[in-house]
């Protein structure tokens, strides 16, 4: 039977889920090596239900992981279904169509279990200090010329760490300390994230997430959808001309589309794919129009799966904004 | 202390003998305190040192004089006194400060007079005349 929670439970819990990723993020600040971490909040922390969908997110995080971690956490899943998880585990990635859209970004999530029941990922994407590959070049080709690339691999593979992983990626980076604190910061990060959660859940008698997570989404998804209830239906169109590369201008167009309570984003007509590394992967640019719907209709919204629902994007395969082909460039700044 | 090439700072008891095995040994016994674990290979630094140092001040171990009252005029009399967490007056003894034998314990509410002050304790608190003459007062 599935529980309820009165309005004073759901609030002290959902309080506690923002707390609890504010406080990863917050030691995050404090044991990384790195300026990107400390200074620009280049990285968030996520909670996320056994299924991969957001729960809570660090308030303090760039907008773009709002949208990626999540989906991220749901490609580890699939690379590595419940049955091959295991408590202690620490799953690493920074594939640019699985997680960012550029190779800096290295994902970082953890499964937890309670009574041996997988209940829960604690995430964090964090922009490393280097990747190897050219440096902040629009130059490279091909992704193979932006850096390392690490497929979804377990960096800990039940507390035990994949000691040839990381002599790999020291080898492959400019800054092997630095790279490799940052990496062990996100992962004291993902421990904090495990070990509230868990006293939470202890402290509620909660079996597992699928209840709250339902209430918390659902309410944001209401939200979410009430705020673009009371916008005026129709089609919004706008294009945006930048500067491209190579004196030749790149042209956005966008087409968006209120219809009751859900929004359409559309990025037919956009300009093709570029060879050299401008181009955004499909994983930011959800990200990016998720954040900007946000804003601009539901800014104090906490950031959860619910409030993208109503969210629907779409985008020719091979626009410069969008790259859905394995083995191009792609990197967004 | 932290790990170089970190921005933040932990704060670190030193062990008694300050050798480099026993500072590394307290160092990441703190911060595994705070963080759960360590960056394997990453090299520590001092930020900061602090010594403290305590040492009696000069005129302190002093002691009290008080003049002495006869002890069986302790009890000066009862008067109403006003207490704002009661929200109301409550009868209450009054106590000659100079009368009262070290060791003996009075329940509050009481007034404790003297030359230069008077002390009020409240009716959830207990009062006693410590060795020296001072009184302590404690919360039930």
């Amino acid at each position: 039977m599935s529980r309820t929670f009165d309005a004073i439970e759901l609030e002290l819990l959902w309080r506690r889920l923002i707390s609890l990723v504010d406080e990863a993020a917050a030691a995050m600040v404090r044991t990384s090596f790195s300026t990107l971490v400390r200074e620009s909040y280049d990285f968030s922390c996520v909670v996320t239900d056994a299924t991969g969908q957001s729960l809570v997110q660090a308030s303090e995080s760039i907008p773009s992981f709002i949208g990626t971690l999540p989906e991220t956490v749901k490609h580890f899943l699939r690379h590595f279904p419940e049955d091959q998880l295991s408590p202690g585990d620490v799953l690493i990635t920074n594939d640019i169509w699985l997680g960012t859209g550029h190779l800096p970004d290295v994902t970082l999530a953890k499964p937890i279990f309670r009574n041996g029941r997988l209940i829960a990922f604690s995430a964090t994407t964090a922009h490393v200090p280097d990747i190897g590959g050219k440096i902040r070049s629009p130059e490279p080709r091909e992704v193979f010329e932006e850096g390392l690339q690490i497929p979804p691999m377990k960096m800990m593979a039940a507390g035990k760490t994949d000691e040839t992983l990381v002599a790999l990626i020291r080898k492959n980076v400019r800054t092997p300390d630095q790279t490799m604190g940052d990496l062990y910061a996100q992962i004291v990060a993902l421990d904090l994230m495990e070990d509230r959660l868990l006293v939470l859940m202890e402290n509620y008698g909660l079996p597992d997430l699928t209840d709250l997570a339902r209430e918390i989404q659902g309410r944001c998804e209401a939200a979410m959808r009430a705020a673009i209830r009371e916008l005026p239906d129709g089609t919004y169109r706008s294009e945006l001309k930048t500067d491209g590369i190579m004196d030749k201008p790149i042209t956005i167009r966008m087409a968006l589309t209120i219809k009751g309570d859900e929004i359409l984003i559309d990025f037919a007509g956009t300009d093709a794919q570029v060879d050299r590394a401008i181009n955004c992967a499909m994983c930011y640019t959800n990200a990016m129009c998720m954040y900007g719907v946000k804003v601009c209709t539901n800014s104090s919204l906490p950031n959860n799966e619910g409030a993208w629902r109503p969210i629907t994007l779409t985008a020719p395969p091979a626009a410069s904004s969008i790259r859905n082909s394995p083995r191009r460039v792609a990197r967004a700044c | 202390m932290r790990y170089i090439g970190q921005g933040s700072e932990i704060t670190v008891v030193l062990p008694p003998e300050l050798t480099e095995g026993a500072v590394k040994v307290a160092f990441e016994a703190a911060y595994k305190a705070l963080f759960a674990r360590v960056p394997p290979g990453a090299a520590i630094q001092f930020v900061a040192l602090r010594l403290s140092v305590s040492a009696p001040m000069p005129g302190t171990g002093g002691e009290l004089e008080l003049p002495r009252h006869a002890s069986d005029n302790a009890l000066k009399g009862t008067r109403p006194v006003f207490f704002p967490d009661e929200g109301k007056t409550l009868p209450t003894r009054v106590w000659d400060r100079y009368a009262l034998e070290p060791g003996v314990s009075i329940d509050g509410p009481a007034v404790f007079e003297e030359n230069e002050s008077t002390f009020i304790v409240g009716p959830n608190a207990t009062a006693r005349l410590l060795p020296d003459g001072s009184i302590l007062a404690e919360a039930n």
